[in-house]
């Protein structure tokens, strides 16, 4: 059983109660707010562990919502938004968003997101070795294994999967990886990241068709081991 | 004005220009193969280049024309090269082959051969000349080679005709050479070309006997050898010198030097053009060529006339910038347009004047001597065929004649009373002074001659003694006569002067008042017919003939129809003026009836260039009495610039509000599709949330009630991607869809379908196939990832659970993905429909006839076509259907490390 505080900021009635039935289930606690001014409110004074963000908002763009909360609290936000809202979903991952889910919602999807928002990123600079189901990083030694076996890696690519590893479950940015290991954040370099992406996949995933390790969020990012 | 600049602190803005000019990389690159004489091997040299560049590249070098040689090594040379087929002329009986320009460009060779480019067309072709053939296909970015003899060359031309004695008719201007990009030289010694002439290698023997005496003179070779290398060697020179100056910014800008020449009506004026524009190639100079019209040539005979239209055709020719100017004294004028150009130096003509008359008046040479400051002056000698240049004077009519007699008599009567008076004589002197000032004032410079003698013979007859006959007792008398003579002439001659003065103010002020009255008009018309008639009115009123503004229709960039104030242009037109039109609209360059190109054409087509692009044509129907003067055709085009500044106002007007239009309603159409989506959307999310809760969670329900709440939210999963497909599909046929391009390699979309793919079906398997090194693409990664998803689907669909193969194939020009099933496949008839919105193959009617809107395959070819990829369904091999879509490459990238 979970335990915590959701806040649900959505207008519509029907979707909150979906997810206000089946939060609850799960062991949260859920508060709701049909507005962008009441979330801010009940964020303030509610502190609550975890948000859930509707992007179409009546009163108030959903994207420009993000960083007032953030500056609020560290607590995870996840954007919901609609499929038509593709461009949006990346703009609110830049204002600061933790993760995002598309509707139709699979519920199962959705507890996923907030637990894995939930575990904190820890920097795992002390432990010797980290594993993802059959791979294996040798921290310490800079090897990766995959079921025993030892993958070469670059040296580039060792600093992405560093990087994808101690965000497991959590989409990550095209922008973001590319600042984090190229250290630079220009437009024009994204293809460096997908480049080296595909590189590291071919290393990595077994079945083409199921990947295990490095999933694709097209047209925002990746997501490692979810 | 000039002494003020500093050249090391500014760039020359001409120098900028000319530099950004040389970047235009969509213009071909050229290359001449340059000679002294023929026989050398130009053409040779050619092929075996072309041979050389064949082996390399592979089949991009085409024969556009090369002249038949007898010589064996030659011809063997064109073996393995693709050749153009000539076009055939057929005039006066003979046929005549000549290079297909039309059916080249079709070909689209990246490199095209053309033998001879001083060669002159046979009449009937679009252009007059080779080069301009050439020019055209430079225009449109193809490489050209070609050869050349330096007699061909415009500014060499007379040097070549001194030499030799042989005037070569056949000229290209120095600009085409100037701006080639290569240029090779082919030599030979003129042993050794002697030694090819007398083996009747160049020529058949006789024709070769005769070259031996004429041309082809040993000391004539060598004469034209070493110009021939100098002159390559000051075009060599300019590069360097153009590469310097781009390559160092801040480093001292050496200031460009500009020649100015003055064109006068006389013919030595051609020569000195000739050798200001060798002075000017060798100074790397831009050289302006400057008529000042004063009232005095404003009035010239024909034949001056002819010549000056034919001196500044030379200019033109030359390269040089023709201007002419409205004056009163040419040598201000002169240095007055020079200072405003930046001209550092002016060239003029050696003064042929005798001497005595030159202690007179002052020549232009002396006046420019003394206004010039610091532009430096240049004199050079002509010809010594001098012919003078005539004004044409008001003759004396056979009416101005007898009513100057009639004056004349009346003046002498009443002095004739005055003397009966008894008035001394010096009023009687007066009197007849009154009338020939009278005459000299009412009928100009002869009359007031004919007038003079007139009352200089009544003087002597009637008042002189010995009275009643033409004798003369007392020689002071003589000084009456001469100064009777002297005032009548002065007169006259001012009269005359300020009569051209009149006319060509007045002619001035007509045609400013033209300019004004149309710029005035066309601001008031609102509309664009209205201005395409405002023009036609009026220009056909100014020009005297009949004139037709045309802009092509909405939608036609090019090509016909024409629209024009005069309905019915097609009537109007023949296919012949339509072709004229579109050439001249495409080019970018006058045509038509006067011009080099296309002159056979009864009508003068000029571009209207507007500053972001071509917006019609002005065409100017040929007078039958005469050619249109320079003047006219200057003033025709200061008229254009009137009417396309009118007509582009017009047509931003025109789009201003088409753009805002369609912003509007865009606005409102995005509003109303994202209301529409949200609003389906959200009973649908509730729906598929509740049901799988209630699934997952359903352990104490019955299997039935279990399989049958799993069917709702299957079947609702279906309606929520319906809905999702009629909405992208809203979006994307009604073009308000901007991709968001990104790099991306193939697989990730490849991946990211898959992965999406499985969150709906979890069978059948669908067995990849990838090939190594797939390259980027550049594509709206979500619109490609749904059309790919979007196949898989369909393929899930009708395959009953056989397994499919997604194929991705790299291929030169893009990325092929297949989606392969062993499905009841797609009827031939049906496989060009399958794409389109709401049609759905017979077969899968039969299969489910329940299922599919028909929108999956739309979107799928609405994206890749966004894309600018293509997409289509055949049948595979074994059964089933292959739906494909290919995409191009994205554009080479940096590597990753």
């Amino acid at each position: 059983m979970e335990t915590g505080l959701i806040l649900i900021i959505e207008d519509d009635e029907p979707i909150r109660r979906l997810l206000r039935a089946h939060l609850k289930e799960a062991g949260w606690s859920c508060e709701e707010a049909s507005q962008g001014d009441t979330g801010l409110t009940l964020v303030a004074s509610l502190k609550p562990e975890v948000i859930l963000l509707d992007l179409g908002l009546p009163d108030v763009d959903g994207t420009k919502l993000i960083p007032q909360l953030k500056a609020m609290t560290s607590a995870p936000l996840i954007v919901i938004s609609a499929r038509d809202q593709e461009t949006e979903k990346v703009r609110a991952l830049e204002a600061g968003a933790d993760d995002y889910i598309t509707k139709p919602l699979g519920l199962s999807e959705l507890k996923a997101r907030i637990k894995a928002s939930l575990r904190r990123v820890v920097p795992f600079l002390s432990e010797t070795q980290k594993s993802f189901g059959e791979l294996v990083l040798d921290i310490s030694a800079r090897r990766v294994f995959l079921a025993q076996k030892e993958i070469h890696v670059t040296a580039l690519e060792w600093k992405l999967l560093l990087l994808m590893a101690r965000y497991p479950g959590k989409i990550l940015t095209t922008a973001f990886l590319l600042k984090e290991v190229w250290g630079q954040e220009s437009r024009e370099q994204r293809h460096y990241v997908k480049i080296l992406m595909a590189g590291l996949r071919k290393k990595l995933e077994r079945s083409p068709t199921h990947t295990e390790f490095i999933h694709t969020e097209v047209g925002v990012g990746y997501r490692f081991y979810d | 004005m000039m002494s003020d600049r500093s050249p090391s602190e500014r760039p020359d803005p001409d120098q900028i220009l000319a530099a950004l000019n040389q970047e235009k990389a969509s213009r071909g690159k050229l290359k001449i193969f340059l000679g002294y004489a023929a026989g050398v091997g130009k053409t040779f040299s050619m092929l075996q280049a072309a041979q050389a560049l064949q082996q390399t590249r592979e089949s991009e070098v085409v024969i556009g024309w090369v002249e038949p040689h007898t010589r064996p090594e030659t011809s063997a040379l064109t073996k393995g090269l693709e050749v153009l087929p000539p076009k055939k002329i057929f005039h006066r009986g003979m046929t005549l082959q000549e290079f297909d320009l039309d059916a080249c460009l079709v070909r689209h060779p990246r490199v095209v051969l053309l033998d001879e480019l001083a060669h002159t067309n046979a009449p009937g072709l679009r252009h007059e000349k080779r080069w301009q053939d050439v020019d055209e296909l430079l225009r449109h970015g193809f490489e050209v080679w070609t050869t050349l003899n330096i007699q061909h060359l415009n500014s060499m031309n007379d040097i070549v005709a001194k030499i030799t004695g042989i005037q070569v008719r056949e000229t290209i201007p120095d600009a085409v050479f100037d701006q080639s990009n290569e240029v090779e030289v082919v030599d030979l010694a003129p042993e050794e070309l002697l030694e090819r002439l007398k083996q009747g290698k160049i020529y058949t023997l006789d024709q070769a006997e005769r070259a031996l005496r004429g041309f082809f003179r040993r000391d004539n070779l060598s004469a034209l050898r070493e110009i021939t290398l100098r002159r390559a060697a000051d075009r060599v020179g300019r590069d360097v010198d153009s590469a310097r100056s781009q390559g160092r910014i801040d480093a001292v800008w050496p200031v460009r030097e500009r020649f100015m020449v003055s064109v006068s009506p006389s013919p030595t004026s051609e020569d000195l053009l000739r050798a200001a524009a060798r002075m000017a190639v060798r100074w790397g100079a831009d050289l302006l060529a400057v008529f000042i019209e004063t009232p005095r040539t404003r009035i010239l005979d024909p034949r001056s006339k002819d010549q000056l239209e034919h001196n500044l055709a030379v200019a033109e020719n030359l390269g040089a910038e023709t201007v002419i100017l409205q004056g009163e004294e040419v040598a201000r004028d002169l240095v007055a347009y020079a200072r405003l150009r930046n001209v550092t130096k002016i060239v003029l003509g050696k003064n042929r004047d005798p001497n005595w008359l030159r202690f007179f008046k002052r020549t232009i040479g002396d006046e420019l001597l003394r206004l010039s400051g610091d532009i430096d002056l240049y004199v050079i000698g002509g010809r010594t065929t001098e012919r003078s240049v005539k004004q044409k004077s008001a003759g004396l009519s056979w009416r101005s004649a007898l009513w100057t007699t009639l004056i004349c008599g009346a003046f002498t009567g009443a002095a004739l009373g005055f003397r009966n008076l008894g008035m001394v004589e010096a009023n009687i002197v007066l009197t007849l002074l009154l009338g020939v000032v009278l005459v000299a004032g009412l009928f100009g410079f002869a009359a007031s001659i004919f007038s003079s003698f007139l009352m200089v013979l009544a003087f002597n007859y009637f008042f002189t003694e010995p009275l009643y006959t033409f004798m003369v007792y007392d020689p002071q008398y003589y000084l009456v006569f001469l100064f009777l003579l002297i005032v009548g002439t002065t007169i006259g001659t001012l009269t005359e002067r300020l009569k051209a003065q009149t006319i060509a103010s007045r002619i001035r002020e007509q045609r400013m008042e033209v300019l004004y009255r149309l710029s005035r008009n066309l601001s008031k018309s609102t509309g664009l017919e209205e201005v395409i008639q405002e023009s036609e009115t009026m220009l056909s009123q100014i020009l005297e003939t009949r004139v037709h503004v045309l802009v092509p229709l909405e939608g036609h960039t090019m090509a016909s129809p024409w629209e024009s104030s005069i309905v019915g242009v097609p009537a109007l037109f023949g296919p012949k003026d339509i072709a004229l039109f579109d050439w001249v609209f495409r080019n970018n360059q006058k045509a038509g009836w006067g011009t080099g190109t296309l002159a056979q054409s009864d009508k003068l087509v000029l571009p209207l260039l507007g500053t972001k692009r071509n917006l019609g044509v002005l065409a100017i129907e040929r007078r039958d009495d005469q050619v249109l003067r320079s003047d006219q055709s200057v003033l025709a085009e200061a008229l254009a610039g009137a009417i396309t500044l009118a007509l582009e106002r017009v047509v931003l007007d025109q789009e201003n509000q088409k753009n805002a239009l369609a912003v509007a309603s865009e606005k409102s159409r995005n509003a109303l599709l994202h209301g529409l989506s949200h609003d389906l959307r959200t009973p649908l999310t509730v729906i598929i949330g509740t049901v799988s809760a209630l699934v997952s969670n359903g352990q104490r329900l019955k299997e039935e009630e279990k399989a049958a709440l799993t069917s709702v939210e299957q079947e609702t999963r279906w309606l929520a991607r319906q809905v999702d497909n009629l909405l992208d599909l809203t979006r994307l046929s009604d073009g308000v869809l901007t991709p968001h391009k990104e790099q991306i390699p193939a697989e990730d979309l490849v991946y990211s379908a898959l992965a999406r793919f499985r969150d709906f079906f979890s069978r059948p398997e669908v067995s990849l196939h990838l090939p190594q090194d797939l390259p980027l693409v550049n594509v709206d990664c979500l619109l490609i990832e749904r059309a790919l998803f979007n196949l898989l689907e369909n393929a899930a669909v009708y395959s009953h659970e056989k397994p499919i193969d997604l194929v991705l194939e790299s291929l030169a020009k893009g990325v092929r993905f297949s989606v392969m099933d062993r499905g009841p496949g797609v009827l031939d008839t049906e496989k060009h429909l399958v794409f389109h919105k709401f049609v759905r193959g017979s077969a899968s009617q039969s299969v489910y006839p329940s299922r599919g809107t028909g929108l999956g395959l739309a979107i799928v070819a609405a994206a890749i076509e966004l894309h600018g990829g293509s997409s289509g369904v055949r049948d595979r091999e074994g059964g089933g259907a292959e739906f494909w879509f290919q995409l191009p490459l994205a554009e080479k990238l940096d590597s990753t490390e």
